[in-house]
């Protein structure tokens, strides 16, 4: 029996993605050979089951968003779809706490939540595709990290499916657990090499009462940096601090931002009213500097940070390569003046900072008339991970074209424990499964 | 070799990393190390006590060379058994290792030895303005080590969360003496997070040597009341309508009946005589925001029939209020010689429920049961009076202990909030966790410790360890 008849026969014919559409599953230009859908967890434990005993490889896929992150991969035999798992399998409200299917989007989840006053903490960009299984494997943070902290402080417990189909869980429901090994921890962000997330457990939080943002606009990006340091810095933490320079500027509309602006501050507040007020009121006496303050609230504010959240992943035009640099905070202002002063030998850049945490996007757009773009990209991709990594940071591409990608390793390198990462690797996965080759140090 | 024998010839090896006086192995030496702050007890056959992570490593290369069991030690004070020596072997003393490292004020960071205590690592930060959050009971006299190994928590989890939301990173000492980094100070790192799954992992994964916390900003105002109710069901209600409301507390703490009148016999609080619940909120944040919400929360306790309510800004007053929560296990003796506390974990809206089920069963079993909650996070802590003289009580407790965890699991909660598995919830574990699911634990942990060298006998039911062991 074929690949195809064999699952076919296991999960029913719907299941399986129809073989003219599966060119449109390609990774890195591999076509897989069949695309799954299951519709059941247990379902999807079966295929992992048989590709494992058929010796394939699996490629999860929730929304199809990031696909591009991580190293080319070795094989991609089958690709897994999680769009199946898309149900609120318990929402309790009094607990704040919400168990759905990984294949859920993140759009459809807020969307329910808000009907309560509750909010996921997450943020991503492309939220109607994004799925929250892939949000978590791929750790896809955005700017209200300041406030709210990454993804794995709000994941109380997650559902896995093994190597070998076996449906395993970890943690719980409760926020306080520490019954068993954290295995959560272990699944967020690891690109689906060591299992599927088929479901997860969310802790969540009240819409706050009010949000209100500044967004200012300044004839340097040293200035700019410099007020959002000083706002970043203040005894209250806002949910976003972030700079905008260079071609990110295109995020914001034009009439929020003087012409001849060099870089932008945007400053997300969020709380109980009277808390609002004051903590607008000190961040912006902190913004004299700027060349216009305007502030903005309710589905304005909204529309900013979605199409800041959103550059370089949205229908525009489409960055040649997008890098994500983490730094400890007292080295950024260095980091992205080292950024700045890079050739960028006929490309285009835009950043974008986190302020706040000691994040910098930092995107390169090339036209196709630019010649040797690749080879332009590659070297400024080599030679920013070398300031960053000079500064005591890390620096991943997490995106740009298979062709970019040639000789480029995506990840950089690792702090430490790049034996553990392998042996735990082949303890869960002993005959490489999962994404094989798309993850650090070659796993 | 016998295991005795096997260290007895490592000792001399020992003295020569760590020095004579760091290495013990009298009998009477060792009666010390027999305990934690659980009612188990365990013998090694070593304690060292290492000043330095080179002096881990070596500790550990000799140890692992023989395939003799390491088991890392903080302060002792852990409530599962976590450093003790199932299995004998050698205890590796982290208590001399209590260097504040650095704090960065500007990164809002701390590095520092794992022999520090909690509470010295919070006032250190409180020179920067900046403080340590996770606050476990014990934070006077626990080390930051054990706490990263527990994943501890404390009263003021409900908003700031546990240990791991805390831990950047840390300096590991892996069992064949190899030293690591994981983790960082940086919000995003390639490759899996080794340093989210080392927290928790009871001191089988590693050893660290060094760790890297997030500090955060003092708060510019706190507001600390105190309501007094005649019942827990008013009190639990109160506590799903602050919730309900938004507020997050940082702090929302419950006594039950029994614990009250523990409290108040043994410290004369002025509770009153039919008080069946005392509730304590503590609210953090800017001068605005704390008004608004205590404004909120007192509407909610009194709407809920609260007989009394207290409030209190400044530190002193409200370390009256906080007096009869922080004393309440040390009243307990005044009730019975012994108790065991209980770390169940239940989804906060049912805690109501499974206080009663609690009370029942304590009831059905004959043994008193006297409880305080982190309520904010589900979190009970029912303790079992006993006396351990009278002859079978510990079987009897036990068995108690083992079905309150059922309950528990039975209300959609779990086995330990912060206190860890160790060895006195091992038996337990099939509650919640089905062969995969420990069976995928497990892999991870061969994946940290192949030889299953460090802290072996923990965790997993007794018979079902990761490795084979020495």
């Amino acid at each position: 029996m074929s690949l195809t008849e064999q699952l076919a026969e296991a999960l029913g014919p719907d299941a399986l993605v129809p073989q003219e559409q599966v060119d449109g599953y390609a990774v890195d230009g591999l076509v897989p050979e069949a695309v799954v859908s299951p519709g059941t967890v247990e379902e999807l434990g079966c295929t992992i089951g048989l590709a494992s005993r058929e010796g394939l490889s699996v490629t999860p896929w929730g929304g199809g968003t990031q696909m591009a992150l991580g190293n080319p991969p070795s094989r991609v035999d089958m690709v897994v779809r999680t769009a199946g798992l898309d149900r609120v399998v318990e929402h309790s409200v009094p607990d704040f706490t919400l168990s759905v299917g990984a294949g859920a989007t993140l759009a459809s989840v807020q969307d329910y939540l808000a009907k309560e006053g509750q909010q996921l903490f997450l943020d991503a960009p492309l939220p109607r595709k994004a799925t929250l299984g892939g949000i978590l494997a791929a750790n896809t943070a955005t700017p209200r990290r300041l406030l709210y902290r990454a993804s794995r402080d709000w994941v109380l417990g997650l559902k896995v499916v093994q190597a070998d189909g076996a449906i395993t869980a970890f943690g719980g429901q409760t926020m306080k657990n520490v019954s068993g090994f954290d295995l959560t921890k272990l699944y967020i962000g690891s690109l689906g090499t060591l299992g599927i997330i088929v479901g997860a457990t969310f802790r969540l939080l009240p819409v706050p009462r009010v949000e209100e943002m500044l967004v200012a606009s300044y004839g340097s990006l040293q200035a700019a940096f410099k007020a959002a340091r000083s706002v970043a810095s203040q005894s209250f933490t806002p949910q976003c601090v972030e700079v905008l320079t260079g071609a990110a500027l295109r995020a914001i509309p034009e009439d929020a931002r003087r012409t001849g602006a060099q870089a932008a501050l945007l400053v997300s507040l969020a709380g109980w009213p009277g808390a609002v007020t004051r903590m607008m009121d000190e961040s912006a006496r902190l913004l004299s500097d700027a060349l216009i303050v305007e502030r903005a609230s309710g589905g304005e504010s909204a529309a900013l940070w979605r199409s800041v959240t959103d550059l370089g992943w949205g229908d525009g035009v489409a960055p040649y390569i997008s890098m994500k640099a983490s730094l400890p905070l007292s080295r950024l202002g260095e980091t992205v003046v080292a950024l700045e002063s890079l050739p960028l030998d006929g490309l285009s850049r835009g950043m974008v900072i986190g302020a706040g945490y000691g994040g910098v996007r930092c995107l390169l757009w090339g036209e196709a008339e630019v010649p040797g773009r690749a080879e332009k990209a590659r070297k400024y991709a080599a030679s920013a991970r070398g300031e960053v990594s000079r500064l005591g940071g890390y620096l991943v591409v997490e995106r740009c074209s298979p062709e970019v990608k040639q000789g480029l390793d995506v990840w950089g390198g690792v702090p430490g424990g790049v034996e553990v990462m392998r042996r735990i690797k082949k303890e869960l996965d002993p005959k490489g499964v999962f994404n094989p080759g798309r993850f650090v140090e070659g796993i | 070799m016998k295991l005795a024998d096997k260290v007895g010839s490592l000792l001399e090896g020992l003295q020569g990393i760590v020095g004579k006086e760091a290495v013990l192995f009298e009998p009477e030496d060792l009666m010390a190390f027999e305990y934690d702050g659980s009612i188990r007890r365990a013998l090694p056959d070593a304690v060292v006590f290492p000043a330095s992570a080179e002096e881990v490593s070596r500790v550990v290369a000799l140890a692992y060379r023989e395939r003799v069991p390491v088991v890392p030690r903080g302060a002792g004070t852990g409530l599962s058994g976590g450093s003790l020596a199932a299995q004998g072997g050698i205890v590796v003393a982290l208590t001399r290792m209590k260097k504040i490292l650095e704090i960065d004020a500007e990164d809002r960071t701390a590095l520092v030895e794992p022999g520090v205590f909690n509470l010295v690592l919070d006032n250190a930060a409180h020179a920067y303005g900046l403080r340590f959050a996770p606050d476990p009971a014990s934070q006077r006299s626990c080390t930051l080590g054990g706490n990263v190994a527990e994943n501890a928590g404390g009263p003021h989890c409900l908003a700031y969360g546990v240990t791991t939301n805390h831990t950047l990173g840390m300096e590991v000492v892996l069992e064949d003496g190899s030293v690591t980094w994981l983790g960082g100070a940086q919000a995003d790192i390639p490759g899996y997070d080794l340093r989210g799954v080392f927290v928790g992992s009871e001191g089988t994964f590693g050893i660290a040597t060094k760790l890297l916390f997030r500090l955060l900003p003092m708060p510019e105002a706190v507001n600390t009341l105190l309501a007094i109710y005649r019942d827990l069901d008013s009190a639990s209600e109160a506590v799903a309508a602050i919730i309900a409301r938004g507020v997050v507390p940082t702090t929302l703490e419950m006594l039950d009946r029994p614990m009250i009148q523990a409290v108040e016999s043994a410290r004369h609080l002025g509770y009153p005589k039919d008080a069946g619940a005392v509730l304590l909120v503590e609210l953090e944040g800017l001068r605005e925001e704390v008004a608004e919400t205590s404004r909120a929360v007192r509407e909610i306790l009194g709407g809920t029939g609260a007989q009394q309510v207290q409030a209190a800004q400044e530190a002193d007053e409200r370390a009256r209020l906080w007096r009869g929560r922080k004393e309440a296990l040390g009243a307990l003796g005044s009730l019975a010689p012994n108790y065991l506390l209980v770390d169940g974990t239940v989804p906060r809206s049912r805690l109501a429920r499974t206080v009663k089920r609690v009370q029942e069963a304590g009831k059905r079993h004959g043994m008193p049961i006297a409880s305080l909650f982190h309520a904010g996070d589900g979190n009970l802590h029912p303790c079992i009076l006993f006396d351990e003289r009278v002859p079978g009580t510990l079987e009897r407790v036990d068995k108690l202990g083992g079905e309150l965890l059922r309950i528990c699991v039975e209300e959609g909660g779990t086995l330990s909030g912060e206190h860890g598995i160790g060895i006195d919830k091992q038996a337990h574990m099939h509650l919640i966790f089905g062969d995969a699911d420990m069976e995928a634990m497990k892999r991870v942990q061969r994946g940290f410790a192949p030889k299953g060298v460090l802290n072996p006998g923990k965790v997993f039911p007794r018979g079902a360890e990761a490795a084979g062991g020495p």
